[in-house]
């Protein structure tokens, strides 16, 4: 079955157990909207299914194949965290040629968003610009389930806009658990969404349940 | 893979040289009155793990991302760093 499914996940700082006994799945075509307090646990979670963290307990398995490292995540599961990821001192085009297949690579290429760009090193673009190259990257990535941290944050309403188009656009054969305190954007696009409370994760129907689980405040602007 | 690890080293090459430099010139002024470049060969087996540490651990953490998502990781990565300067101060040495 193609399905990404995360069970028994488990992860204490020193004394404290900051996620218990964490389990879910997604399948290609959801978009999971991840939501929690600052430091429930969300982007943890997000790097210990990646393979990037490890964890006291955990079992990832990738459409029938058992996942633990970021080795084994190649071409499985992508992860796109909070704070740029591009290398500094290299241009974009050649972060692209290494990043994607030649497929990817032209279509990326040819992007209004990235062309523009291809010359220029990561640190000589704004946080906005850098933040839809980043995602482009991400998405063009032949993996089938992207773990997307903070996809918004810092990026003004026209990219964010954007960006919910290239990730609606994507979820037709790949699964995406999104993370984000912008609930709205992530509300609209995604297809399911969950609270992580006090170690736990939970499924969330209707937006009272937020209010509810102390992540939302009961008198909204 | 090579091209990936030579992407990650790129950035390493002037650091690292500058530190094992400095090594080489501590050594030949300072401390073991070593001849300047065999202190730099020398040099070389100490700086490329340090640079990498200083560079990568503590002033870019998060480009390990970019790396990882190509099935890249840690050990791999300080492995290269490793070996690409144990090669480059062996040669330095045998051609001193």
């Amino acid at each position: 079955m193609r399905e990404l499914h995360v069970d028994s996940v488990c992860k204490s700082f020193g004394n404290t157990s900051l996620l218990s006994d964490i389990y879910f799945s997604c399948r290609p075509g959801e978009i999971i909207g991840l939501f929690g307090r600052n430091g429930s646990g969300k982007s943890t979670l997000l790097k210990i299914i990646f393979g990037s963290l490890p964890a006291e307990s955990k079992f990832v398995r990738v459409n029938g194949t058992i996942v633990s490292t970021v080795s084994e995540s190649k071409k499985k599961i992508s992860y796109l965290p909070q704070n740029s990821f591009l290398p500094s001192h290299l241009k974009i085009k050649r972060m692209i040629d290494l990043f994607c297949e030649p497929d990817g690579m032209k279509l990326l290429e040819s992007n209004h968003h990235v062309k523009p760009f291809l010359h220029r090193k990561s640190n000589e673009l704004s946080g906005g610009e850098r933040r839809i190259i980043e995602i482009l990257l991400i998405l063009s990535s032949s993996a089938e389930y992207l773990l997307i941290d903070e996809p918004f944050n810092g990026v003004e309403p026209l990219y964010q806009e954007e960006i919910k188009k290239i990730i609606r656009q994507h979820s037709r054969d790949k699964g995406f658990i999104i993370t984000d305190h912008h609930y709205r954007s992530v509300i609209e696009i995604a297809t399911k969404v969950m609270l992580l409370q006090d170690g736990s994760l939970k499924e969330i129907k209707a937006q009272d349940e937020l209010i509810k689980g102390q992540y939302l405040p009961e008198a909204l602007p | 893979m090579l091209l990936l690890i030579s992407a990650f080293q790129q950035k390493l090459i002037l650091p690292t040289f500058c530190v094992a430099l400095a090594i080489g010139i501590a050594g030949y002024f300072m401390v073991w009155s070593t001849p300047l470049v065999q202190g730099t060969g020398f040099g070389y087996f100490l700086a490329g793990p340090l640079t990498h540490y200083f560079i990568y651990e503590l002033r870019n953490e998060n480009e390990y991302f970019f790396y990882f998502n190509l099935g890249l990781n840690k050990i791999t990565l300080y492995a290269s760093t490793a070996i690409l300067n144990l090669i480059l101060g062996t040669l330095i040495l045998f051609y001193a």
